[in-house]
């Protein structure tokens, strides 16, 4: 069975100042809005490489996944249904109320569950802020299924190019994953 | 130059009802005051730094780094403040900080007595990054950005952030 790679949009935010210390005026960010088309391919392309590379013996099928933008619980629902997965992997914003996903729009960890309840997804990794409290909730909501947490920070780089604004390289650290639960 | 000139000009220098520009030597005061305030605990709408974060990456040998920049004047020669667990550089080209990582306070100019400012944890060859037009910067939860406004009351500094969105 296959691998889904679940994305939200990255909170990364950095004002620009020159190296002799000018205010550039400029904040580079991924905005919702604008997250399609070719700015959300070139970030999909970037990530692949660094998920797969950060990642990659710990998710060993992750060059074969599909990879998935997912703004809301409506579309990872629907990702769910309509192919048979057996994990999940989700790369996003967790909020510090520890039952919170938030790619872009908020997706409580009760309602994630009910959509991972019988879909076939036997390992859930969550690769996100606050993934402990929040996997150790899912887990406990859906008993038979592994999930996969971070003990440590999540930590990630962006390069941009301080001209065009264009998002260069995505780096994520390295970690390892804690399994949760399951059989 | 008659004494009456000279007079006039020393009033003028002295005040002229405008509020005084800071000067390099208040800047440590602020600056201190700016990153002592920043510190607090996890927040969503990103009105702190969480301490955690900022001692695991912008930090060597107990002290947390920062650097303050768009000051006007810039000193020419670095000045370095320290204070509450900080040591804060401010300089037209100070030296790289010890951790990989250091705290940039953007400062902008000052309006009415305030300036808002803007926190942010970067590599601390940030500068080197800066010149070749790129820039490269580290997103790690708990470490900002942290935006707000430092505000001059009577002889202290008083630091309020500003809620970001949430999704």
């Amino acid at each position: 069975m296959a691998t889904l790679v679940a994305y939200g949009v990255p909170p990364n935010k950095i004002k620009l100042f020159s190296a002799t210390h000018r205010d550039l005026h400029k904040t580079w960010q991924l905005d919702p809005k604008e997250f399609k088309g070719e700015t959300r391919a070139n970030f999909e392309r970037l990530f692949r490489r660094s998920l797969q590379q950060s990642f990659g013996s710990e998710v060993p099928d992750l060059a074969q996944a599909d990879y998935l933008f997912v703004p809301d619980l409506r579309t990872i629902s629907a990702a769910l249904a309509t192919r048979r997965y057996s994990r999940l992997v989700y790369y996003g914003h967790g909020l510090s109320d520890g039952v919170t996903l938030a790619p872009l729009h908020r997706i409580a960890a009760p309602q994630l569950a009910h959509a991972l309840k019988n879909s076939g997804v036997q390992r859930f990794d969550i690769l996100g802020c606050n993934s402990s409290a929040i996997g150790g909730l899912i887990a406990t909501l859906v008993p038979g299924m592994t999930v996969g947490t971070l003990r440590g920070r999540i930590f990630d780089d962006v390069e941009i190019d301080m001209r065009t604004m264009k998002l260069l390289d995505f780096t994520i650290v390295p970690q390892k994953i804690f399994p949760l639960g399951g059989k | 130059m008659t004494p009456w000139i000279l007079v006039a000009l020393a009033i003028g220098l002295a005040g002229g009802g405008k509020t005084a520009r800071t000067t390099n030597v208040d800047y440590c005061p602020m600056v201190l005051e700016t990153a002592t305030r920043i510190l607090g605990p996890l927040t969503d709408d990103d009105t702190a730094l969480e301490r955690k974060c900022v001692q695991e990456t912008a930090s060597a040998g107990g002290v947390m780094y920062a650097e303050a920049i768009g000051l006007d004047p810039m000193p020419l020669e670095t000045v370095t403040c320290e204070g509450n667990g900080w040591v804060v550089q401010i300089g037209q080209s100070p030296p790289k900080a010890p951790p990989k990582y250091v705290i940039q306070l953007g400062f902008e100019r000052e309006r009415h007595g305030a300036r808002k400012f803007w926190a942010q944890l970067l590599y601390s060859n940030w500068r080197d990054d800066s010149a070749k037009g790129r820039i490269r910067a580290p997103r790690a939860s708990g470490c900002g950005p942290v935006k707000g406004v430092v505000k001059r009351k009577a002889d202290r500094w008083v630091v309020k952030t500003i809620p970001q969105k949430t999704p």
